[in-house]
């Protein structure tokens, strides 16, 4: 099955981009990615981190046990590094398209005509 | 247990039970650092995306209708992507009720026929009796087998790796040989000594009279009609008793034959009979001498026990011979009986058995 790459699953493949994170760590991570726009809850976290698994994009890398409390790290997969390159390139190409539509849009409105 | 940590289990259900065992734990650390200091439950927003999320995946993890139905109703093979959630189906608490569940069309699309038409009475009967022997059937069948099959059938893979499962060799369970031949025993005897009542004493039988239907060259009908005479019935048990006693001797040449000399099982387990087949066999006693007792009095005319009878006496003698056999023949299996007595051929070596278990208790071993 396809994967859906959603504003938050990218976010989400960013913050595991820079290192390999916790569940906790990746909310925080997307947090602060997204200067407090994306606010990740753990239903969210764990939908979008299990459809990654699955798709080959991440794996776990690693268990600790903090304060009593299960921390299990995931890390990026060489797929999941090149559906984030991918999904970078495609919204890249997308904004230099709507920047040059934009700067090619007249800056007066034109006059619609009379009836 | 925190009440923020039991709040966070209440409301985890919503996933499945095989994803919280495995993401249970690392999810409730998260809740907990995100929740508020001094937080006591989860806020209503956390609550929504719980429960968003445990049904997204427990629709993620379910196959469509056009997977799901061909699978319920007639067990069709699911496609691979869908090896786990079948897992979950067959090897997960409450998958005997799914399953028969799923058949319930089969018995009822006939029975809601026949309750429309004139015959409610028989029908219901008939209906009641098959129940009964159904569940005497299910009673004598070790549950852990039906679940290994169905696993087998539905859940085989290459790699064997389903989700966090893993295929393993294990031993073949054969049920020994004493048990088996002693339920077999005991029920050939009943039938014998029930059904052979029966139909000597059996006062009506089935027959057939002319009808008359306008336009049709030839009709018959079948009727109850008062018995005749018994002879008819009493020589058939008599011959088949004593081609019964032929076939025994001749299994008991096979089985010193093969018997003696047979292979060592290293892939072999013996067990005893299932655990609630105690049960199951006295459910089926109570259905033949029911069935006996309906034919000899009466209620019913002699049909069954005509069949039964004779079928019963001829293998009675033989079940004797393999009883006696297997209490004097330790560490045999009773499917070694059975082979040797049907085909005449020496016992042959089980392979071993393959077995879905957690790839945690593969790790331990």
């Amino acid at each position: 099955m396809a994967f859906r790459m959603s504003e938050q699953a990218y976010y989400v493949l960013l913050s595991l981009a820079e290192e390999p994170r916790h569940g906790y760590g990746v909310v925080q991570a997307v947090k602060d990615l997204s200067d407090d726009r994306v606010r990740l809850g753990a239903g969210t976290l764990y939908g979008i981190l299990d459809r990654l698994v699955e798709a080959g994009y991440a794996e776990a890398s690693g268990e600790v046990v903090v304060d009593g409390r299960l921390r299990r790290y995931y890390r990026l997969t060489r797929d999941g590094m090149a559906a984030l390159a991918a999904e970078t390139a495609r919204l890249t190409d997308l904004a230099s398209l709507a920047r040059r539509v934009l700067a090619a849009r007249p800056t007066t409105r034109p006059a619609l005509g009379s009836a | 247990m925190r009440s923020l940590d039991r709040s966070a289990a209440f409301w985890l259900r919503a996933y499945t039970p095989a994803w919280r065992a495995r993401r249970a734990d690392e999810v409730t650390a998260v809740l907990v650092d995100l929740a508020p200091d001094g937080a006591r439950s989860l806020d209503l927003r956390t609550v929504l995306g719980l429960l968003r999320g445990g049904v997204a995946t427990r629709w993620r993890q379910t196959p469509p209708l056009r997977v799901y139905l061909p699978y319920r109703l007639l067990d069709v093979r699911v496609p691979p992507q869908y090896r786990e959630w079948v897992r979950q189906d067959i090897a997960s608490p409450g998958a005997l009720r799914r399953n028969l569940t799923g058949r319930l069309w089969l018995f009822v699309l006939p029975l809601w026929n026949a309750l429309a038409s004139d015959t409610r009475g028989d029908t219901l009967a008939m209906w009641t009796v098959l129940t009964i022997a159904l569940t005497a059937t299910l009673l004598c069948v070790r549950p852990g087998s039906v679940v290994r099959r169905r696993l087998q059938r539905h859940a085989r893979t290459s790699p064997p790796v389903v989700g966090s499962w893993v295929w393993v060799r294990t031993s073949r369970a054969r049920v020994a040989a004493e048990p088996g031949a002693q339920a077999l025993v005991l029920l050939l005897t009943v039938g014998a000594v029930a059904w052979s009542t029966a139909a000597v004493l059996a006062p009506t039988r089935l027959g057939s009279v002319p009808c008359d239907a306008a336009g049709a060259l030839a009709c018959s009908e079948l009727v109850v009609v008062p018995r005749d005479h018994t002879a008819l019935i009493t020589a058939p048990l008599t011959a088949a008793l004593l081609a019964g006693v032929g076939l025994a001797v001749a299994v008991r040449r096979r089985l010193a034959r093969h018997l003696a000399d047979r292979p060592e099982q290293p892939a072999r387990q013996l067990v005893g009979l299932a655990p609630h087949a105690g049960p199951g066999l006295a459910l089926w006693v109570g259905l033949i001498l029911a069935g006996a007792t309906a034919e000899a009095t009466g209620t019913w005319a002699l049909s069954l026990s005509a069949l039964a009878a004779p079928a019963c006496l001829l293998l009675l003698p033989t079940a004797a011979v393999l009883w006696l056999l297997a209490r004097t023949t330790p560490g045999c299996a009773f499917v070694d009986l059975r082979h040797v007595a049907w085909t005449g051929r020496p016992v042959e070596v089980d392979r071993y058995d393959t077995d879905l278990i957690p790839a945690a208790d593969l790790v331990r071993r």
